[in-house]
């Protein structure tokens, strides 16, 4: 018995393929747009770290991204000032203490460069979006630096992981981003 | 003398980010082994870390350096100009920036759409300057006002290439 599908039967069929749900689409968007930042790991686990991502659109998952960039931000620089406190302020270590306020302030301004970039990715202003964070980007190897031409100032340990970590959730959003654009 | 700027000319270098000048020092820059010529294409991979530079001149006199795209965050709306990648003074005459004080890291090109001018510029000092605070933010730098308040001058020299995002591998 020879296989014959009518015209009608094979449009019918066409159809239903094509309106077939599709598996798992969610988790490949992820996927696809993690696989385009230079962090996949690190990407996968910090939108993940967010129930809503599965549900998200590439402007959502970048959203995501860049809350999680915000929080490493803002926490740094309150823990920085309470490393102030701590080490006695002015009194225990001067040289210490204004390295650390300095660096409060830098991880400050890229917490705000990171604000600016949510509102621009809001607006679907990508291109502004995407500079504001390479901005905020910038600012922890500002204060690594900071460090550096401070001879006899050791580099926190705890404070050069938080470095570490926002430089590369900064790339994940850069890389976030460029998928949106595409 | 003309001729050796009319590539910043028609590249709008002269005009956008600096004023028409002479150039009087030679600057020769290269990211690893490709040398910089005026509107040659450098890809952001290879542009990541800072560039190879040396400068003529004397030991005894002082220069200073910035880098700059005024075309952020697109030549078609360059409402970041001028986007300031990296400035170094006090650069002693015959050698290289790593020799000079640098006011703010090099971050290197990474022009989120269209191709972005990065501008080198060199300024001779009247002064050593040593550390001067750097800009709290990188956009809307502005290269003749910085070069008025220092008293810099015109420039002594300027080389700028284009650079354009690369297409993305597939990574996994």
């Amino acid at each position: 018995m020879g296989l014959q599908i009518s015209a009608a039967s094979f449009f019918f069929l066409l159809l239903a393929v094509a309106f077939a749900p599709p598996t798992k689409p969610d988790a490949s968007l992820i996927q696809k747009a993690c696989r385009i930042t230079k962090y996949y790991d690190l990407c996968l686990s910090s939108l993940k770290s967010d129930p809503s991502s599965s549900r998200a659109d590439p402007k959502g998952l970048a959203s995501i991204a860049l809350a999680v960039a915000l929080a490493n931000a803002t926490s740094t620089s309150s823990f920085l000032s309470s490393l102030v406190v701590g080490s006695g302020g002015a009194a225990g270590d001067p040289a210490l203490s204004r390295l650390l306020r300095d660096c409060a302030d830098k991880y400050g301004l890229a917490g705000d460069a990171l604000q600016a970039s949510a509102r621009d990715l809001a607006a679907e202003a990508y291109d502004y979006a995407y500079m504001h964070v390479m901005a905020a980007e910038d600012y922890p190897s500002a204060c690594r630096n900071a460090f550096r031409r401070s001879p006899g100032t050791a580099y926190p340990p705890e404070l050069a992981r938080r470095e570490d970590g926002l430089t590369r959730i900064c790339d994940v959003v850069m890389g976030i981003i460029d998928f949106l654009g595409r | 003398m003309a001729s050796s700027v009319d590539p910043l000319v028609v590249g709008r270098v002269i005009g956008d980010v600096v004023d028409m000048f002479v150039p009087s020092v030679n600057m020769s820059v290269s990211y690893g082994s490709k040398h910089v010529t005026n509107g040659c294409d450098i890809k952001p991979s290879i542009a990541a870390s800072g560039p190879k530079i040396s400068i003529s001149g004397h030991l005894d006199e002082l220069y200073t350096l910035v880098m700059v795209d005024p075309d952020a965050p697109s030549p078609s709306e360059p409402s970041l100009r001028e986007w300031i990648h990296w400035i170094v003074v006090d650069i002693p005459g015959g050698t290289n920036p790593n020799r000079g004080k640098e006011i703010l890291t090099y971050v290197g090109p990474r022009p989120p759409v269209g191709i972005h001018r990065f501008i080198l510029v060199l300024f001779q000092q009247k002064t050593p300057i040593g550390h001067i605070d750097h800009p709290n933010s990188r956009a809307n730098f502005n290269t003749r006002l910085f070069a008025a308040h220092l008293d810099l001058g015109l420039p002594v020299a300027t080389v700028y290439f284009n650079s354009q995002k690369e297409p993305a591998n597939r990574r996994r």
